[in-house]
C-alpha cells in the first residue's frame, strides 16, 4: 500500500488543532497535530493500532507531508517505534487524529490552562 | 437703621480713652457719630466718607467761629 | 445680632420637595444628624448660597445648575430650586428668598443660561430694593468673614497659614479676622478723617497763597500738596490692584492645586500606559518562547515510549549478539582443534596426539560445530535490523520540555494578571481625568495656568515695589510739607490764617484719635482674643500641660507648655482643629458682628475626650450654634447629656431613596 503524500484530519480533530493554535501556545495547527501524535504515543500507545485505525471522517483541513515532517524525523521515529511500519505518514495521520481527540476530551473536562500539563 | 451700640462699645471705649487723655478738645459725641457712620457704611465707602466729612464740617463751623 | 429663624429648602440637592428647619428663638445648640451622602455639607452650602448667592463644592469649581437640583424632582419634570432663609437682625424680621427657575419657554434645560435667578429680601412685609438688599446682607454677614460663621471642618488647614509670617493666605485670613473684629471701621475712619484733614490743609494753603505775606510759601505748599495727592491716589490705586492680584493669585493657586492633581493623574496615566506596553511586550516574548518550545515538545513527549521500546530492542539485540559472540569464541577453538587433529599435534601443550584421541576430537568437533553454529541467516538479518533500530531509537531519547514550559507558563500567567490590574487602574484614572474635562485640552489649560500664575506673581512683585516707592515719595513730601507748614505757622498772623490753622489742628486731632485707635484697638483685641481663645482651648484640650495660647500679628495661635520656652512645635492635625475652634469662639466673643455659627463635621480627627470637651463649649461659641454631624462621629446620647438644656433642637437627615433625603425632627428637647 502506498503511503500518504498529504493528509486530512477528521473535522473534530482539526477543530482541536485549530483551538490549540489560536490559544497562542502553538504557532500552527499542524505543530499542534504533531504534538498530539507524540501525546498519543506516550499516553495511549496500547490503545491504538495506527495501521488499522480509521478516523470518523476526513473533513478537516488538507496538509502536505512537507509541512508536518520537513526533515523526515517523524517517518524515522515511527519506523523505529513500529518496526512493521511501511507507511509512516498513514500511521502519523491516524496517531494525530487519535491524539487530538484525546486532547480534546481533556480540554472539555479540565479546560485549557497550560500545555505543560499535557507533557 | 439704628445701630446696636453694644456691638461697637469696645471700639468706642478705646477711642474715648485716647480722646480723653490726649485730645479732650474733641467732643466724644463727634467721634461716636463718625464711628457709627463708618460702621453702617462699610459696604458703601462713598457714603461713609461723605457723612464723616459733613460731621467734621459742622463741628468745625461751630468750634472755630466760637473760637 | 443675627439669628436664624428658619430655613426652607425646595428641590435642592437631596432635599426633594419643600422642607423646613425651624430654629429655636432661645440661645442654644441645634444638632442635625446625617450620614455621609445624606446632605450635611449640602446644608452648609445652602446657607452659603442663601446669604451670598454662591455655591462651593469641594474644589470650588463652577457648578452645573441642573445637577444642583434634586434628581427625582427633575425626573418628575421639576427643574430649579429655591431657598428661603428667615432671620432676625437688630429687632427686625427679614425673609431672604433665592431661587433658580427655568426661563419662560424652556421646558428641559441643557445649560445654565436656561435658568433665571430671582433674589429678594423682605423686611417685615415690605420687599426691599436690590440695592438695600445688598447693603443689608453686607452688614449682617459680610462675605469676607463667612469662614467664621459657616465652618467646614475639612478646610481647617488654612488656619495653619496664620502661623506663617509671610503667607499670602494668612494675610487674607488676617484681613477677614480684622473685618469681623471691626478694625475696618477704624481704618476707614482714619482714611476718611485723613481726607478731611487734607481738604482743610489745602484750604489753609489757599488762604496762605491769597495772603501777600505768605504767598510764596503758600504756593510751594500747594505744589507739594498736589503732588502728595497724586502720590496718594497712585498708592491707593496700587493697593487696590494688589488686592485684586492677590485674589487672582489665590484663584490661580487653587486652579494650580487642582492642576497638580490633574498633572499627577496624567503622569499616573502615562506611567500605567508605559507599564502596560512593557508588560504586553514581555507577554508577547513569553508567548514566542512558548511557541518555540512547543515546536519540538513532541520530541520530549515520545522520550518515555522510546526508552521503553529501546530496552526491549536492546534485550533482543543482546541475545543475538551473545549468540554471535559465543560462536566467534567457539570458532577459534574449533580452528585450533581442527589444526591439531590434522597435524596430530597440539600446539597448546606441544604434545603429539594419538589416533584414538584424534577420533574423539573429530567427533567433538562435529558436535561443537552443531552447537555453536552461530546465527542463522534470518537471525543475522534480524540482528542487523535490530541494531539499526536501536541506533535510531538511541538518537531519539530527547529531554522533556516540561520544566521549561512550566516556567514560561507561570511567568505568562503572572504578567497577564499584572496587565489586567494595570488596565483596571488605567480605566479608573481616565474616568477621574474625564471629570476635569477633555484630556487633550487639559495640558494646554494647565500650561496656561502656570504662565498666568508666573505673570501674576511678577505683577504682585512690581505692585509691591511700586507701593514701596510711592510710600517713600509720600514720606519725603510729607517731611517737606511739615517743614514748610511750620514756617508758615510762624510767619502767618492774619485772622483768616489763624482760623484756617485752628481748623487744621482740630482735624489733625480727630484723625489722630482714629489713627492711634487702630493700633490700640488691635492690641486690645489681640489680648482679648488671646485670653478668650486660651480659655476655650484649655477647656477643650485633653493635655493639662498645655496651659495657654499666644497670638501673633496674623492672629495665628501658638500653644505653650506649662514649662514655658518655645511654643509647641509640629502640632498634630487634631490639635490644629482644637486651636482653630478656640480662635473661632474667641473671635465670635469679641466681634461687633454677632451671628450664628454653623459647623459641618468639626470633629474629624479628634479623640473622644476632645469631642466631648468641644460639645461642652459649643454654647459659648455663639448664642445660636448649629452642628452638622454624622451619626457615630460623636456619641449622640452622651452629647445630649453633656449639653443638657443647652441642646434646643435635633433633626435627622433620613434616607428615603438614594436621591431623596428628608429632614425630620429627631426629638423636641426642652
Amino acid at each position: 500500500m502506498a503511503d500518504l503524500i498529504n493528509f486530512r484530519l477528521s473535522k473534530k480533530a482539526n477543530e482541536v488543532a485549530e483551538l490549540l493554535a489560536t490559544s497562542g501556545y502553538f504557532d500552527f495547527a499542524v505543530t499542534a497535530a504533531k504534538f498530539a501524535l507524540a501525546y498519543a504515543i506516550k499516553y495511549h500507545f496500547d490503545e491504538i493500532n495506527p495501521a488499522t485505525y480509521t478516523p470518523s471522517d476526513s473533513d478537516g483541513s488538507n496538509y502536505g507531508i512537507g509541512s508536518l515532517d520537513s526533515d523526515g524525523q517523524i517517518a524515522i521515529l515511527l519506523k523505529a517505534i513500529y518496526p512493521d511500519c511501511t507507511t509512516p505518514y498513514l500511521y502519523a495521520r491516524n496517531l494525530m487524529v487519535f491524539g487530538l481527540l484525546k486532547i480534546g476530551e481533556r480540554i472539555e473536562n479540565e479546560g485549557l490552562k497550560s500545555i505543560s500539563a499535557f507533557l | 437703621m439704628p445701630m446696636n451700640k453694644i456691638e461697637v462699645e469696645e471700639l468706642l471705649k478705646v477711642l474715648e480713652d485716647i480722646r480723653a487723655a490726649k485730645y479732650p478738645e474733641i467732643p466724644s459725641e463727634l467721634i461716636q457719630s463718625i464711628v457709627l457712620a463708618e460702621f453702617e457704611n462699610q459696604d458703601n465707602r462713598t457714603e461713609g466718607s461723605i457723612i464723616t466729612r459733613r460731621l467734621i464740617d459742622d463741628f468745625l463751623r461751630q468750634s472755630v467761629h466760637e473760637g | 445680632m443675627l439669628r436664624f429663624i428658619s430655613l426652607t429648602v425646595e428641590d435642592f440637592g437631596p432635599f426633594k420637595g419643600s422642607q423646613t428647619i425651624d430654629f429655636t428663638s432661645d440661645d442654644g445648640v441645634t444638632f442635625i444628624w446625617g450620614n455621609n451622602g445624606r446632605g450635611k455639607t449640602t446644608l452648609l452650602n445652602i446657607f452659603r448660597y442663601a446669604i451670598y448667592g454662591k455655591f462651593q463644592n469641594r474644589r470650588g469649581t463652577n457648578v452645573n445648575l441642573t445637577m444642583l437640583s434634586n434628581r427625582e424632582s427633575r425626573s418628575e419634570g421639576r427643574y430649579g430650586f429655591k431657598v428661603v432663609l428667615r432671620m432676625s437682625y437688630d429687632g427686625e424680621i427679614y425673609e431672604l428668598t433665592r431661587q433658580f427657575k427655568l426661563r419662560t419657554g424652556v421646558s428641559r434645560p441643557t445649560k445654565n443660561d436656561d435658568y433665571e435667578q430671582t433674589v429678594y429680601l423682605k423686611k417685615g412685609t415690605a420687599i426691599l430694593s436690590s440695592e438695600d438688599t445688598d447693603h443689608i446682607l453686607k452688614i449682617i454677614m459680610p462675605e469676607q468673614v463667612a469662614r467664621f460663621f459657616l465652618f467646614d471642618g475639612e478646610l481647617l488647614q488654612e488656619y495653619e497659614e496664620l502661623l506663617m509670617e509671610d503667607s499670602d493666605t494668612g494675610a487674607q485670613i488676617k484681613k477677614s479676622i480684622e473685618e469681623i473684629l471691626g478694625v475696618p471701621v477704624l481704618t476707614n475712619g482714619a482714611t476718611d478723617t485723613a481726607a478731611v484733614l487734607g481738604a482743610y490743609t489745602n484750604a489753609k494753603t489757599r488762604t496762605a497763597q491769597s495772603n501777600k505775606q505768605t504767598e510764596q510759601l503758600g504756593s510751594q505748599i500747594a505744589t507739594l500738596e498736589a503732588a502728595l495727592q497724586g502720590h496718594n491716589a497712585e498708592l491707593e490705586r496700587l493697593r487696590e490692584e494688589l488686592t485684586q492680584e492677590l485674589g487672582r493669585k489665590s484663584e490661580l493657586e487653587s486652579e494650580q492645586n487642582q492642576n497638580e492633581h490633574v498633572k499627577a493623574l496624567l503622569a499616573e496615566m502615562k506611567a500605567l500606559e508605559n507599564s502596560i506596553a512593557e508588560k504586553k511586550a514581555r507577554r508577547e516574548g513569553l508567548l514566542s518562547d512558548i511557541k518555540n518550545t512547543t515546536k519540538d515538545a513532541w520530541k520530549g513527549l515520545i522520550g518515555f515510549r522510546v526508552n521503553e521500546i529501546l530496552s526491549d530492542v536492546e534485550a533482543e539485540v543482546k541475545v543475538l549478539e551473545d549468540k554471535e559472540n559465543s560462536q566467534k569464541v567457539a570458532q577459534h577453538f574449533l580452528k585450533e582443534m581442527k589444526e591439531a587433529a590434522s597435524r596430530k599435534h597440539c600446539n597448546l601443550c606441544d604434545q603429539d596426539i594419538d589416533d584414538a584421541l584424534i577420533l574423539k576430537m573429530e567427533e567433538r568437533i562435529k558436535v561443537l560445530e552443531g552447537n555453536y553454529g552461530g546465527l542463522t541467516p534470518e537471525e543475522s538479518g534480524k540482528l542487523r535490523t535490530l541494531q539499526i533500530r536501536k541506533a535510531t531509537l538511541e538518537t531519539m531519547r530527547y529531554p522533556s520540555s516540561k520544566e521549561r514550559l512550566e516556567i514560561y507558563e507561570r511567568q505568562l500567567a503572572a504578567v497577564t494578571v499584572e496587565i489586567s490590574d494595570d488596565e483596571r487602574k488605567l480605566k479608573a484614572v481616565k474616568e477621574e481625568l474625564e471629570k476635569h474635562g477633555d484630556i487633550e485640552e487639559l495640558s494646554t489649560s494647565m500650561q496656561n495656568c502656570v504662565k498666568n500664575l508666573i505673570n501674576c506673581l511678577k505683577k504682585i512683585d512690581n505692585l509691591k515695589e511700586g507701593e514701596r516707592q510711592e510710600a517713600e515719595q509720600i514720606a519725603n513730601i510729607r517731611s517737606s510739607l511739615a517743614t514748610l507748614n511750620a514756617k508758615l505757622d510762624k510767619t502767618a498772623t492774619g485772622e483768616d490764617m489763624v482760623r484756617a490753622r485752628r481748623r487744621v489742628e482740630l482735624c489733625e486731632m480727630i484723625h489722630n484719635i482714629f489713627e492711634e485707635g487702630i493700633d490700640a484697638y488691635r492690641n486690645n483685641l489681640k489680648s482679648r482674643v488671646e485670653k478668650d481663645a486660651t480659655d476655650l482651648f484649655v477647656r477643650i484640650s485633653n493635655d493639662p500641660d498645655y496651659v495657654r495660647l499666644e497670638i501673633n500679628d496674623n492672629y495665628g495661635l501658638a500653644i505653650y507648655h506649662k514649662d514655658g520656652g518655645d511654643p509647641v512645635p509640629l502640632r498634630s492635625a487634631g490639635f490644629e482643629h482644637v486651636v482653630a475652634l478656640a480662635l473661632i469662639g474667641a473671635l465670635h466673643k469679641n466681634a461687633p458682628l454677632r451671628g450664628p455659627v454653623i459647623m459641618d463635621s468639626p470633629f474629624g480627627r479628634l479623640d473622644p475626650t476632645h469631642k466631648e470637651n468641644i460639645i461642652k463649649v459649643l454654647p459659648s461659641l455663639s448664642e445660636q450654634v448649629v452642628l452638622l454631624a454624622y451619626t457615630h462621629e460623636i456619641d449622640e446620647q452622651r452629647a445630649r447629656e453633656t449639653l443638657g438644656s443647652s441642646l434646643k433642637k435635633e433633626y435627622r437627615l433620613t434616607r428615603q431613596t438614594s436621591f431623596y433625603t428628608r429632614i425630620e425632627p429627631n426629638q423636641e428637647v426642652k
